[in-house]
């Protein structure tokens, strides 16, 4: 079926725009991804929040928030198609390629949300220290964007099977661990003072690891979505 | 068949001489013998899992369910060695620098492989219907090959300072290798490689005759 | 170098098995194929 790259970009904004409107509905993951940023925020913080820890694991440890908060809220869009009945309709009507992009573009909004929640509440209850945002921001950024570029296909993939929660984080994590690995390095430079220069080649994977992902995951959402 | 009596020659060649000749790497000594099984099954646990990969994309384009069968075969062989190459690797780390498990690059990726192995099998037992579980870990295995590349090359490139253990393996196999060390290493390579197909053939032959036999009921 | 002939036993012995294992079963599995 031709479909001219506008009508893609409509039909995936119309996909995306069902998701917001269902999920401002009953908030079902943004009270689980909130709750669940909130609450491990809580505890790093009232633990060893000012204990001087240092960059090192306090980057590890805000990296720790963001993985579990997504890991909690980012297989909600699919498995609730499934839940509700209404996959089976989607599968009928629409075409993989809008799916996947509407549900791509409706995790990373969720998670970029929950970034701006705890990013300043982060900086806040710890005693980590930031001189200069842009860099710690672009990583942020770029390991959000990589995060649901792996998981959102495996989202779909575990809405169809059983034991999906667990499975969902069985999945993901050997997929995120290259990725997290460099976040959590590079974090650490950017609150230890350094900047661009030291954190070039990270730059470059951490480009290179969403666009990947996502071509990626593009080619291969068919075969999910149609089974 | 003649080509198994060269496997057994080959593997016994392999082992003996692994133990008899003198340690390939001498600062780390004796144990650096477990070099000589512990490469080729990283090897091997790497080529099973590209196998998985390769049958997968055939299944996906051929919808043999024979060939999905394959790819999870392939993939249980991959498994296993898998294990054995991160048991054999962390004995190595244990008895040479102390600590079972440190994190650098390589023993990373062996982890990772882990991991994934484990999902893809996970995976597969979460699924009920045969041709959907086929679908879903045949594009899981896939996907996840993606990854892999990211952690083997380019990681280790982007991390400076070495673990020093690794940087000592590293030298010992980028230019002291002796003659004598790389020959038995690649003995013990073609041992492991022919081995591993053997494994596989079989398992596909068990295949092919437990369908037939289904399909006879 | 005693320990080093331990070892080597030891390889050996778990070769040795493997080896055979996969021989017989290698044998069924012609047996059956032969069958059909």
């Amino acid at each position: 079926m031709p479909s001219s790259n506008a009508n893609l970009v409509t039909r995936s904004l119309a996909i995306l725009a069902k998701d917001i409107r269902l999920e401002l509905r009953s908030r079902h993951a943004l009270n689980a991804i909130l709750l669940f940023a909130v609450s491990t925020l809580s505890v790093v913080s009232f633990s060893v929040g000012q204990s001087g820890l240092g960059p090192h694991v306090l980057a590890a440890l805000y990296w720790v928030v963001i993985f579990f908060s997504a890991i909690a809220g980012l297989s909600h869009s699919f498995v609730r198609e499934e839940e509700t009945g209404t996959g089976l309709l989607l599968r009928l009507k629409a075409d993989p390629d809008p799916v996947y992009l509407g549900k791509f573009f409706f995790n990373l909004m969720l998670l970029m949300f929950i970034a701006a929640v705890v990013t300043p509440l982060f900086f806040a209850f710890t005693d980590a220290t930031l001189e200069q945002p842009a860099p710690f921001l672009t990583i942020t950024c770029l390991g959000i964007l990589g995060l649901c570029a792996s998981t959102t296909i495996v989202a779909a993939i575990i809405a169809r099977a059983a034991s999906r929660g667990a499975l969902f984080a069985v999945l993901s994590f050997p997929l995120l661990i290259p990725v997290l690995l460099v976040l959590v390095r590079a974090s650490q430079k950017v609150l230890d003072g350094q900047s661009w220069g030291e954190i070039a080649s990270e730059i470059q994977f951490l480009v290179a690891f969403p666009v990947v992902m996502i071509v990626g995951s593009i080619l291969l959402f068919k075969f999910v979505w149609r089974e | 068949m003649w080509w198994k009596a060269l496997l057994f020659i080959i593997m016994t060649a392999a082992i003996v001489a692994a133990f008899v000749t003198e340690a390939p790497q001498q600062q780390i000594g004796e144990a650096s013998r477990i070099f000589y099984f512990h490469i080729p099954q990283a090897w091997i646990s790497v080529l099973a899992f590209a196998m998985s990969m390769i049958y997968s994309i055939g299944y996906l384009r051929k919808r043999d369910i024979l060939t999905d069968g394959r790819a999870a075969d392939t993939a249980a062989i991959g498994l296993l060695v898998c294990i054995l190459a991160a048991a054999t690797g962390s004995i190595f780390a244990k008895v040479t620098w102390g600590s079972f498990w440190n994190w650098d690059p390589r023993e990373s990726s062996i982890f990772l492989l882990l991991l994934i192995y484990g999902a893809y099998f996970a995976l597969r037992g979460a699924v009920q219907d045969e041709n959907r579980r086929a679908t879903l870990s045949a594009v899981y295995s896939i996907f996840a090959f993606l990854t892999v590349p990211f952690l083997v090359f380019v990681l280790p490139r982007m991390v400076p300072s070495l673990h020093p253990s690794d940087s000592v393996v590293d030298e010992n196999m980028k230019f002291v290798m002796g003659a004598e060390v790389w020959r038995i290493l690649l003995t013990s390579l073609v041992g492991f490689s022919v081995l591993y197909l053997w494994m596989f053939n079989i398992s596909g032959r068990i295949r092919k005759l437990s369908r037939a036999r289904f399909e006879e009921i | 170098m005693d320990g080093n002939y331990v070892a080597l036993s030891v390889a050996m012995v778990v070769w040795i098995g493997v080896f055979i294992f996969l021989m017989r079963l290698d044998g069924r599995v012609k047996k059956l194929e032969r069958n059909q």
